[in-house]
């Protein structure tokens, strides 16, 4: 059965996990070894449980009030003076989270294969054609994330299956890296790398439930 | 009621007197519509065709007069008088009122009368809950002006309530305006007498050219009007009786009481026979139009399978369906579509099975159509198609009987025009479209082994030439170096970009492809050697291509030619032009970006509330039956998308005979 401006759970859980997974193309790895030295493999992992704990707090937040997404539910609790403010800086975070993915990835275009190209032409073209896709909907981006996400899974199994020989094991230890306390500071302290989650809590309504919301949030965790 | 009764009444809650409906009514309409500024409620004067009507009435009796006539005539007279009495009470009665009466009148009376001024006063315009109406001043110009304009659209309007009158030479003269006698020549009317005596007159009414002339003679004349023996006081009733279930040997005879019936019917090439003192019209059977036999497919040729083909009449079509689906469930609708020029529109599809929701979409959005002639089933799919901007095909076309019907036992529906060899499927999506009717004749490795072939058609005729310049201006790394050095040999001395050669030749290619369909038959060939010459040796010798480009645009060309439906090969043609400029431009983002947006342009379409992707964008249970084929008994389930009331088409085990195979060696 096909609904009408509705997105189904599969389809809200492979935009999230899409997002996230970009990152492994842009400077997320990188920035990871960085912080993380040896194990930054478990970083991401600590960080990982950082974001489902945030993401369990508004996950009881939702559930106080069922069929409003966040910033109704500012409006609801704050009143419309800090509602405006909270829903503002909603938008901020966003929008400071697309400035710079789409930097990064203007930037990944560059190196990787267009290097003569000036950075604002490949600027241009990934808002053009994000504006174009943020005017067609939201329900019609999911169902290409979709459509995508076999392709996109594949591709990236493939590159990883291609980069055995470069695999070298002995580069995990030592273990803890630079010590578990660091581990788990910078890991909490990055757990907005999964950030992305929170972008659920706008679409709620054309979700359904907060029930549904739940499954949606974590089952990526536990694939990635 | 005292004033302050009448006060309170204004202030505190106001119901719309009766008289105030018709007001109502007439601030909804839009008034800048030319058609109706007034006319109906103008006057009281009938308007010309009825007057025509009634000058012809009138002339025709002297010249066909009957010693009926001459009998009834005084009586008649009489009646007349009293009925415009009781007419002018029952002005201020309700209308329905009015019209139960005058057909109860009907049936037993002869009153000519009634007959003629009723479409003045009960114009379809009027119909709307107008009790009393009003009578506004509107300017003579004006109303003259609108006059002339909608004359004739009134008098098909009219035609809609027009009944059939007992008086014959009444009805002859309706007939003579509603096709313009005797300025038409293609319509014929044929008076004659019943039975031998031939005291009672009759009439029939047929066109020349649509009918079957010795059907005709054999099985309505000769009957009629030798084979007959009627009473000459024989009343109305009777003869009615006597003519439908006795005189007409036809297979079809339908009894009809209003003209729309009657026209429609000769338009559609078969005889109306009107007779006197019967308030009816027989509309017989005597189709018999030349039309194409049927013959092998021309754009869906297959090689395992049936080699019918869709002809361009309906009822050949539909039965040709029906011949390959013998099943009661299937339901043939027929809706006419077309104001000016009546098209029969046929909707097939399985009671049962498919989605009522569905079929009533279909009918909706065909019977909602104002439109005044539809040529084709092209034109038929423009107007209701979800999305006229989206580049794909919405629908599935095609010509083979075989593939309505399999598409049919799915649950969909098929939309067949008359005088159209091309039948509508919906819903589709684009899965369906790079089917073919022969995969399911296919064992399965095959069918699954041809779609994949298909699909990578579909591919490379969007994409390759994208592809190419993509991979020689921007990533020459991905190239073996010896690839590379050759192409940047062989286009040493092509003095243009890759682009402008890309462009040449994809155009010429186009130019020859348009040549080849509108060139007249016997030139066929001459095309052929131009083509190869320009898109061959010539072009390289002259050093305005390389050789790889040929080579590049002719895989594009053949893969464009492999995809089954040519609707969708045109989109992918279009569309390749686009990819052309993103891959030039920006490479392989570009075309990623191209891919991106296409997609989601894909994903946004529908074709009657089916998603386009629909098995993989959203995701539903889809059988098995995308791209790979599973076998034949492994297709238990029918397409979820299409939403079919019954999903299982087909039980777990369908063949029940593997039960059967004793295990190990034993019997049962």
């Amino acid at each position: 059965m096909i609904k009408e401006g509705h997105i189904g759970p599969a389809e809200a859980m492979v935009l999230i996990m899409t997002m996230i997974t970009a990152k492994v193309f842009l400077s997320f790895p990188q920035v990871m070894v960085e912080v993380g030295k040896t194990a930054g493999w478990l970083v991401i992992i600590v960080s990982g449980v950082g974001g489902l704990l945030g993401f369990s707090v508004l996950i009881q937040l939702l559930k106080r009030f069922p069929q409003l997404n966040i910033i109704a539910i500012g409006e609801e609790v704050a009143g419309p003076v800090v509602g405006l403010v909270s829903a503002l800086a909603y938008a901020g975070f966003f929008y400071v989270w697309f400035i710079i993915t789409v930097r990064e990835f203007a930037e990944l275009v560059i190196t990787t294969t267009l290097p003569e190209a000036p950075l604002s032409v490949v600027l241009l073209m990934l808002i053009s054609t994000s504006l174009a896709a943020a005017y067609f909907g939201l329900e019609n981006i999911a169902r290409t994330a979709h459509v995508l996400y076999p392709f996109l899974f594949f591709s990236l199994g493939f590159i990883l299956v291609l980069l055995i020989p470069f695999w070298k094991g002995d580069y995990l230890f030592p273990l803890l890296g630079s010590g578990p306390r660091e581990i788990i500071k910078t890991g909490l302290l990055k757990s907005a790398n999964f950030s992305e989650v929170f972008f659920l809590t706008l679409i709620l309504p054309s979700l359904g439930n907060w029930r549904k919301l739940q499954s949606i949030g974590f089952k990526p965790y536990l694939l990635l | 009621m005292n004033i302050w009764d009448k006060i309170k009444k204004i202030i505190i809650y106001r119901e719309p007197p009766e008289e105030n409906i018709f007001e109502l009514i007439n601030q909804n309409e839009p008034k800048s519509a030319p058609g109706q500024v007034g006319y109906p409620r103008v006057s009281r004067e009938p308007d010309t065709r009825p007057e025509q009507a009634q000058r012809q009435a009138g002339d025709l009796p002297e010249q066909a007069s009957s010693g009926k006539q001459e009998q009834s005539a005084d009586g008649r007279e009489a009646q007349s008088q009293d009925r415009t009495k009781t007419r002018f009470q029952n002005r201020h009665k309700p209308r329905s009122e009015n019209k139960a009466k005058a057909k109860l009148r009907e049936g037993t009376e002869a009153s000519a009368l009634v007959e003629k001024e009723r479409p003045a006063k009960e114009g379809p315009k009027r119909r709307r809950g107008d009790r009393r109406e009003k009578i506004r001043p509107v300017r003579a110009s004006a109303w003259t002006r609108e006059k002339i304009i909608n004359a004739r659209e009134q008098s098909l309007e009219d035609l809609e309530d027009l009944e059939v009158s007992v008086d014959l030479p009444e009805n002859i003269a309706r007939l003579k305006t509603i096709f313009y006698l005797p300025d038409n020549k293609d319509v014929i009317i044929r008076e004659f007498g019943l039975g031998i005596d031939g005291r009672i007159k009759a009439a029939a009414v047929f066109i020349d050219g649509l009918t079957d002339k010795q059907l005709q003679n054999l099985s309505v004349f000769q009957p009629l009007m030798l084979l007959s023996n009627i009473e000459h006081n024989e009343a109305g009733e009777n003869i009615e009786k006597l003519v439908e279930h006795h005189l007409l040997p036809s297979n079809q005879v339908e009894s009809k009481t209003k003209f729309r019936d009657a026209v429609d019917g000769i338009l559609m090439g078969n005889t109306a026979i009107f007779v006197d003192r019967v308030p009816r019209v027989f509309v017989v059977e005597t189709k018999g139009w030349e039309h194409r036999q049927v013959e092998k497919p021309l754009a869906e040729m297959v090689i395992r399978g049936s080699q019918e083909a869709f002809t361009e009449t309906l009822r050949i079509n539909t039965g040709l369906i029906r011949k390959t689906l013998k099943s009661p469930n299937l339901v043939t609708e027929i809706i006419k579509v077309g104001k000016l020029g009546q098209m029969d529109c046929a909707i097939m599809y399985m009671k049962g099975i498919t989605n009522p929701e569905l079929v009533r979409e279909v009918k909706r959005r065909i019977e909602s159509l104002q439109i005044d002639y539809v040529q084709d089933s092209g034109v038929l799919e423009q107007m209701i198609e979800d999305n006229p901007f989206g580049i794909m095909p919405q629908m599935l076309v095609t010509e083979r009987p075989d593939r309505v019907a399999s598409l049919l036992v799915e649950g969909r529906v098929a939309i067949i025009l008359d005088s159209n060899p091309f039948v509508l499927v919906v819903p589709t999506n684009i899965f369906g479209l790079l089917h073919s009717a022969e995969d399911t004749n296919l064992k399965w490795p095959y069918g699954s082994f041809l779609r994949l072939i298909r699909v990578l058609a579909a591919i490379v005729s969007l994409l390759l030439p994208g592809f190419y310049l993509a991979l020689t201006n921007y990533h020459q790394e991905m190239l073996p170096t010896d690839l590379l050095m050759s192409i940047a040999g062989s286009r040493e001395t092509v003095p243009f970009p890759s682009i402008v050669e890309m462009l040449i030749m994809e155009v010429s290619f186009e130019l020859i492809r348009e040549a080849s369909v509108r060139m007249p038959g016997p030139m066929g060939p001459t095309i052929g050697i131009v083509g190869a010459l320009i898109l061959g040796q010539a072009a390289v010798s002259a050093a305005i291509v390389s050789p790889i480009m040929i080579i590049v645009v002719a895989v594009t060309a053949i893969g464009s030619f492999v995809i089954p439906s040519y609707f969708l090969s045109f989109s992918l043609r279009i569309s390749r032009f686009g990819y052309l400029l993103l891959g030039f431009t920006l490479g392989f983002v570009g075309l990623a970006m191209g891919i991106f947006l296409q997609l989601i342009l894909m994903v946004r379409l529908k074709s009657f509330g089916v998603p386009f992707l629909a098995p993989v964008g959203p995701r539903t249970s889809s059988g098995s039956d995308l791209v790979l084929r599973s076998p034949a008994w492994q297709q238990e389930l029918r397409p979820e998308f299409i939403n079919p009331l019954q999903i299982r088409r087909q039980p777990k085990i369908s063949r029940q005979w593997i039960k059967r195979i004793p295990s190990g060696g034993g019997g049962e």
